[in-house]
């Protein structure tokens, strides 16, 4: 009977209801997850940092106020605060453990494979040093595939804002890249 | 006369150096890379071209899909935290009732003493009025 009810519905019982928060986690524990592994780098950080954000929702969701944006927009910011607060108490900059990850290589040369794991590793080691609002548009968009729209509700901006922070994160990659390639030429020269 | 034995020559000179060098393909090659990285220290780097730009943008979302993918939780984890939530939030729920249950108690004990206070003071003054009453005149 649950499983048909809405969103806010599925809301408003959880405040009450452990079975209804029950069926919001289960809906969001991997979302929270991908984006808080992909801002840590490592899978006990993000182990802990997702516990941590349900266990802060749970505590404060009967006084969740629905202001017409996706419940998931609240978890994100929760988790959001907590990785920021982690990056802050901790001041440490992981380098994204590949061992773990499912790296998609299409093509089955050995060489091939190699050369796309050192870029993927050197993309998200440039990632990682972004600012936050970049780190995480490029998370909502490529690991959770939201729309500019979806992104845009939860981040709190704009869509046309969305937009831009997308072109200026992707010139900005392109140019630390670049700047990175140049740098490694000189220095073999 | 002259100029054919002047070709002679050249045709003899020629003969004696032997075919022409090629140089390596991997040297022309690596040549060309060192010359271009000193030109882009020297001159910059030269803006690209919009059409160069895209095709370079597009690479990078590429890669960016391949590389941003969705990770799985352990099933474990998962599991273990759903059900320690379940258990806190049952605990809550209970915490929260017997909040309700204390506040409702102490609000209806608060009414209660006070109402209680009001009918003393009452009493009190009704009480010191009848003694006034009661006063002989003399005293006054």
């Amino acid at each position: 009977m649950s499983q048909t009810l809405s969103e806010s519905d599925l809301v408003i019982r959880a405040k009450e209801d452990p079975e209804a928060f029950g069926q919001l986690y289960t809906r969001y524990v991997e979302k929270i997850y991908n984006y808080v592994y992909y801002r840590t780098g490592n899978r006990q950080d993000a182990e802990d940092l997702t516990a941590k954000t349900f266990y802060q929702a749970l505590r404060h969701v009967h006084r969740y106020v629905d202001r017409g944006l996706p419940f998931s927009a609240w978890l994100y910011r929760i988790a959001h605060n907590l990785v920021a607060n982690w990056h802050r108490d901790r001041s440490r900059r992981q380098v994204i453990s590949l061992d773990t990850l499912a790296l998609v290589s299409e093509r089955p040369h050995p060489e091939t494979k190699l050369q796309l794991e050192d870029d993927q590793r050197r993309l998200l080691r440039i990632i990682r040093y972004m600012p936050e609002d970049r780190q995480q548009l490029l998370i909502l968009k490529f690991v959770e595939q939201m729309t500019n729209r979806e992104i845009a509700q939860i981040m709190g901006r704009t869509e046309g804002a969305i937009k831009s922070l997308y072109h200026r994160t992707l010139l900005s990659l392109r140019g630390i890249w670049d700047g990175e390639e140049e740098g490694e030429a000189s220095e073999e020269s | 006369m002259r100029e054919e034995s002047m070709e002679g020559a050249a045709m003899e000179a020629a003969r004696l150096l032997g075919p022409r060098a090629e140089p390596d393909a991997d040297f022309v090659q690596s040549l060309g890379q060192s010359i271009q990285r000193a030109a882009y220290q020297h001159f910059g780097r030269p803006r690209p071209s919009f059409d160069l730009m895209v095709i370079e943008l597009r690479k990078l979302v590429r890669l960016l899909r391949r590389t941003l993918v969705p990770v799985h939780p352990r099933s474990a984890f998962v599991r273990a935290l759903e059900h320690d939530l379940q258990e806190t939030a049952h605990d809550l729920m209970v915490m929260r009732q017997e909040r309700v249950w204390w506040l409702l108690l102490g609000g209806v004990l608060g009414t209660v003493l006070s109402l209680l206070g009001v009918l003393a003071a009452l009493l009190l003054r009704r009480k010191n009025g009848r003694l006034q009453t009661k006063k002989p005149l003399g005293v006054r």
